[in-house]
């Protein structure tokens, strides 16, 4: 199967994912046993539930790995990420300088960079939006429900 | 002193009837059905949107709220259904079947008509039941001790898990995932925090809402960036209305509405199923006992009610094991079982003990809703007809900054905001692997009772770790379950192989 470029395959993908949770979850299951024992007689301790559950993610990572390699047939799949990383990206600079410059101002900003990046070149349609917004949020959250914003 | 069963009743009456939650009804109303009419937001998508306003209201408004937003938005997807071939919602997908060809032929207006009419009668009748059948479940429910609960909610995620997708087995990764997320935070015997990795932000363990928010309202304004299909119009705005049915049309549907109406009640009893089954269930049942089967596919009215009968009724249908038992079946349902567990309010068998107000709150409230439905669903096609002329990129923009909202509002932290955005990109990598959402949120959620009921078995069999296989209900519910996960090994491979047969036959 011919792959153009930002193109992956779902057994690839299959087999990537079983593989890291494996690791994950072994990992997770290794710290388990630094948990302390429980206070209580016949009560197991806090590590006990989680390693039920580790295991068992284990297992299901060892079924869908053999069946990924296994897996003759295949599916494209399109990452976009030329499509979504910028995205990504504006999300994690919006949440890196919410704390500094407070909800308002850097929600203005994130609308109006989003709208710009997917093509809205309309400057008057992006101001209203951005502030429709805002003043929105507003008068709903804040001054009508009573939740703080800042 | 006991109120009785009457005064609880009445009183729930005139709470439903106060001018806040009617106001909330109408608007939940009103937002449900413009969302539900956008191709691929859906009802959970529309729940998660609007839950950040749910944060300050009481638990009752809260409720009543996001259950008129469920119920506008499966009928919202028949709007798109019937005017543009696309689906607003899974519900709608049997309802264009006959929905569009009748717009084709210049009749969009029964259709909706017929659409509206059966959305609302499978409501009620949902309603009803609901009222009828969910404390005597509840009262059975009571009787169940913590290895029952355990079996119960067990076997409740893995038929989940195994109908969330046609890869069962990642259903079953997606459960257990959350199932994990459930174990993060401060141990509730011993009070050690696990999985915490020093972060204050998880010392109350992972937030769910704010990570369904990420998982259902975030990860689809992510996939509407890269969506670049539009939805086509072929008809004047203008022309579109809701038309009346005449009384022969309104007597012909009599039958196909109420048998989707009692199809989808059923179906939305049990967890996992889902809208989409029910409204195909319906349609099915409808074409096989109609007296002119011929006209199904080319624009029967019949084709139209049933579906939407039955997806309406799924709404109230659902409502009925997660009050009793504390078990969603959906979704959607997850979110109101989240809002209810934010407001301390926790579902399941002492539900009506603790709570009987709200629980007629909740029985009345949603009578209420399909009332309202009638009124606004008559004047809201056209505005959600233009509704769909809005951009996606404007869409997608304006869902993100709710998310962001939604998890900023919770609790005024900048941590929730952290975890609601990775769980959207969570969602919208599962989505690219076909690994489904539902099995993880519906396991968070119900991850610390299943904990709970597991250790409190074991604590009071003094240690016996057989204690579930010593109970006949908890016995045939593991057994269930096991074979409930060997059926999707089974059928996984049964998929694979078809799928390897298809491409050597092409």
């Amino acid at each position: 199967m011919a792959y153009r470029k930002g193109e992956d395959s779902v057994k690839k993908a299959n087999i990537v994912t079983a593989a890291a949770i494996f690791l994950l979850s072994l990992y997770l299951f290794k710290l388990s046993y630094s948990f302390p024992p429980s206070l209580q007689q016949y009560m197991p301790g806090p590590g006990f539930w989680p390693r039920v559950i580790l295991v068992c993610l284990m297992g299901l990572c060892i079924i869908l790995f053999c069946r990924g390699l296994m897996q003759k047939n295949d599916i494209k799949i399109n990452w976009n990420l030329r499509h979504v990383m910028p995205v990504f990206i504006l999300g994690a600079a919006y949440l890196a300088t919410i704390e500094l410059a407070g909800y308002f101002a850097v929600t203005v900003l994130l609308i109006a960079a989003m709208l710009l990046f997917l093509g809205f070149r309309n400057w008057k349609l992006i101001t209203a939006l951005s502030a429709g917004w805002i003043i929105t949020v507003y008068l709903i959250f804040v001054r009508l429900l009573g939740i703080p914003l800042n | 002193m006991e109120n009785s069963i009457s005064d609880l009743a009445l009183n729930s009456i005139i709470a439903v009837f106060q001018i806040k939650n009617i106001l909330m009804i109408i608007f939940g109303i009103s937002a449900g059905i413009l969302l539900g009419a956008l191709p691929g937001i859906g009802a959970s998508t529309a729940l998660a949107i609007f839950l950040p306003l749910t944060y300050s209201l009481p638990v009752g408004s809260s409720v009543l709220l996001l259950c008129s937003i469920y119920t506008g938005a499966e009928y919202g997807g028949s709007i798109s259904a019937i005017a543009i071939r696309a689906p607003g919602t899974g519900g709608a997908a049997a309802t264009l079947i006959d929905g569009y060809p009748l717009t084709q032929q210049g009749l969009p207006g029964k259709a909706l008509g017929a659409s509206l009419y059966a959305s609302v009668v499978g409501g009620l009748f949902s309603a009803v039941v609901l009222a009828l059948f969910t404390p005597p479940l509840a009262a059975l429910g009571l009787r169940f001790g913590p290895p029952e609960m355990f079996a119960l909610a067990v076997f409740g995620v893995a038929v989940i898990a195994s109908l969330a997708s046609q890869a069962p087995l990642k259903g079953f990764l997606s459960a257990f995932l959350g199932f994990l997320f459930a174990t993060a935070g401060i141990d509730q015997f011993v009070g050690f925090s696990r999985f915490t990795f020093n972060q204050s932000a998880l010392f109350g363990g992972i937030p769910a809402i704010p990570a369904m928010i990420g998982l259902f309202a975030l990860a689809e304004a992510f996939r509407m960036v890269e969506s670049k299909v539009i939805a086509e119009k072929n008809f004047e705005i203008n022309k579109v209305s809701l038309a009346m049915l005449t009384l022969k049309e309104f007597r012909g549907l009599l039958k196909p509405t109420f048998r989707g109406s009692v199809i989808g009640t059923i179906v939305g009893i049990i967890p996992g199923i889902g809208t989409s089954v029910a409204s195909f269930f319906a349609y099915d049942d409808a074409r096989r006992t109609s007296k002119k089967p011929e006209e199904f596919g080319k624009g029967s009215l019949e084709g139209v009610a049933a579906p939407e009968a039955a997806n309406n009724a799924v709404v109230g249908g659902a409502l009925i094991p997660m009050l009793a038992l504390g078990i969603p079946g959906s979704a959607s349902v997850a979110m109101l079982m989240g809002t209810l567990i934010m407001n301390d309010v926790v579902p399941g068998p002492f539900f009506f003990e603790k709570n009987p107000d709200l629980s007629f709150l909740i029985f009345t409230g949603n009578f209420v809703c399909n009332l309202v439905l009638l009124l606004v669903g008559y004047f809201s096609v056209k505005v959600c007809i233009r509704a769909l002329d809005v951009p996606k990129e404007v869409l997608a923009t304006f869902i993100m900054a709710v998310s962001f909202l939604g998890a900023y509002a919770h609790g005024n932290n900048h941590s929730d905001m952290v975890i609601m955005f990775c769980f959207g990109i969570v969602g919208w990598a599962f989505g690219k692997m076909e690994i489904p959402v539902v099995p993880c949120i519906i396991a968070m959620l119900l991850g610390e009772m299943v904990e709970s009921n597991f250790l409190s078995s074991i604590l009071i069999s003094h240690g016996d770790y057989l204690v579930f296989f010593k109970r006949p209900i908890t016995t045939v519910l593991l057994l269930l379950s096991v074979a409930t996960f060997v059926y999707s090994v089974i059928k996984d491979r049964q998929l694979a192989s078809r799928l390897r047969k298809n491409e050597i036959d092409a």
